[in-house]
């Protein structure tokens, strides 16, 4: 009888297919492994060079956009005022929603959020920093030694401002702040490209 | 008995030692996930600016007037000027591409060889000055680039170390004042 025929188990055709992939399966399969620890390597080495050693709460938002500085690179770590095109935050915090579209970037402050005296304050900004403030004064007196732990009070603001800002709202917050007792302004920017 | 050619290659002596790669690539996906998580792609750095104090410490040295540097930022250019009038006053209008800020700092590193010890500056903007055009211009009062000449500052030990920046200290002069 011609043609192919499926072998019985226990017969010698199957034992002989059987003992075939056996041989197959125990073959050492060699994995081009070399390579790869070179690219990975070469990602780690890159990753190393870009890695600070100190991180600094940046917001990647595209309502953001910091201007571009030459200076030498300096890191700092305090609260954090952001004024982005549509909103102001103070750590993380959303204290003031400018009027209009962000887009047109004209940064209107609502009415009623000007101090009524003077019309140079920012009241929703003085609020939460004279809390932030407040609350540091507050845990220092809890503190063991509340005289040297009112002195680790450095007043330090971290400004991301957005480049189209005018100096007119940038006065603004700073005057805010220093009102709120916040001597020391670190204007974040972006590191220009070397 | 011969030994195969086989065999005969392969003798103990000279057995190839496989490295363990396997764990070693897991740590390094593991020290790549860290370094993706941590690593900061956008490099920032700070300006710092002092908010201005109003003084009552009375001065000693009435003799010597400070230099008090003073730039005027407007929409139509620039002005330096001591406000004690120790240097003469320049003016920089605006240029095509916006502030001359080339010829303001060869200015400030004049300036800077004649007066070392002194570091800060006031800045006078007013209100419609982009926020990046002040960073622009506090860079060229600031940053000492590798064209300029090298300037040096007496250390308290009396030995002269090269200087970092030109005026580091920028203060908004007008922050307070509302002018």
């Amino acid at each position: 009888m011609g043609g192919l025929s499926i072998p019985s188990p226990g017969s010698s055709a199957s034992r002989h297919r059987k003992g075939r992939a056996r041989r197959l399966k125990s073959r050492a399969f060699g994995l081009q492994i070399t390579s790869l620890m070179d690219i990975l390597m070469i990602i780690v080495v890159f990753l190393l060079k870009s890695y600070g050693l100190s991180s600094m709460n940046i917001v990647q938002t595209d309502k953001l956009e910091l201007p571009q500085s030459k200076s030498v690179d300096t890191f700092g770590e305090g609260i954090v005022l952001i004024v982005a095109q549509d909103k102001v935050y103070v750590d993380g915090e959303e204290v003031l929603t400018f009027e209009g579209e962000a887009e047109e970037r004209k940064f209107q402050i609502p009415e009623g959020s000007m101090d009524p005296v003077g019309g140079r304050g920012i009241l929703p900004i003085y609020d939460i920093l004279a809390r932030k403030k407040e609350e540091f004064d507050t845990l220092a007196a809890r503190s063991e030694h509340p005289d040297e732990a009112t002195k680790k009070w450095t007043g330090e603001l971290l400004v991301q401002a957005d480049k189209a800002v005018n100096y007119e709202l940038l006065r603004q917050v700073m005057y805010t702040a220093g009102m709120a007792g916040y001597k020391q302004f670190r204007l974040t920017v972006e590191k220009f490209p070397e | 008995m011969l030994k195969k050619p086989s065999s005969r290659r392969k003798s103990r002596g000279t057995e190839e030692l496989e490295l363990p790669l396997v764990p070693i690539m897991d740590a390094f996906v593991t020290l790549i996930a860290f370094l993706l998580l941590v690593t900061s792609l956008l490099a920032v750095t700070l300006i710092d600016t002092p908010a201005p104090v109003v003084s009552n410490v009375p001065d000693d040295n009435k003799d010597k007037k400070p230099l008090m540097l003073t730039l005027d930022v407007k929409e139509t250019g620039l002005r330096l000027y001591s406000t004690f009038r120790r240097i003469p006053e320049q003016s920089f209008p605006k240029v095509e591409l916006g502030y001359d800020l080339e010829k303001l700092h060869e200015a400030i590193v004049a300036i800077k060889q004649q007066f070392p010890e002194e570091k800060t500056i006031v800045f006078m903007p007013t209100p419609e000055v982009k926020y990046d055009e002040l960073v622009q211009i506090m860079d060229a009062v600031r940053v000492l680039t590798k064209t300029d000449p090298p300037l040096f500052v007496k250390g308290e030990d009396g030995i002269d170390r090269p200087e970092e920046h030109l005026f580091g200290n920028v203060i908004f002069g007008n922050v307070l004042s509302g002018n």
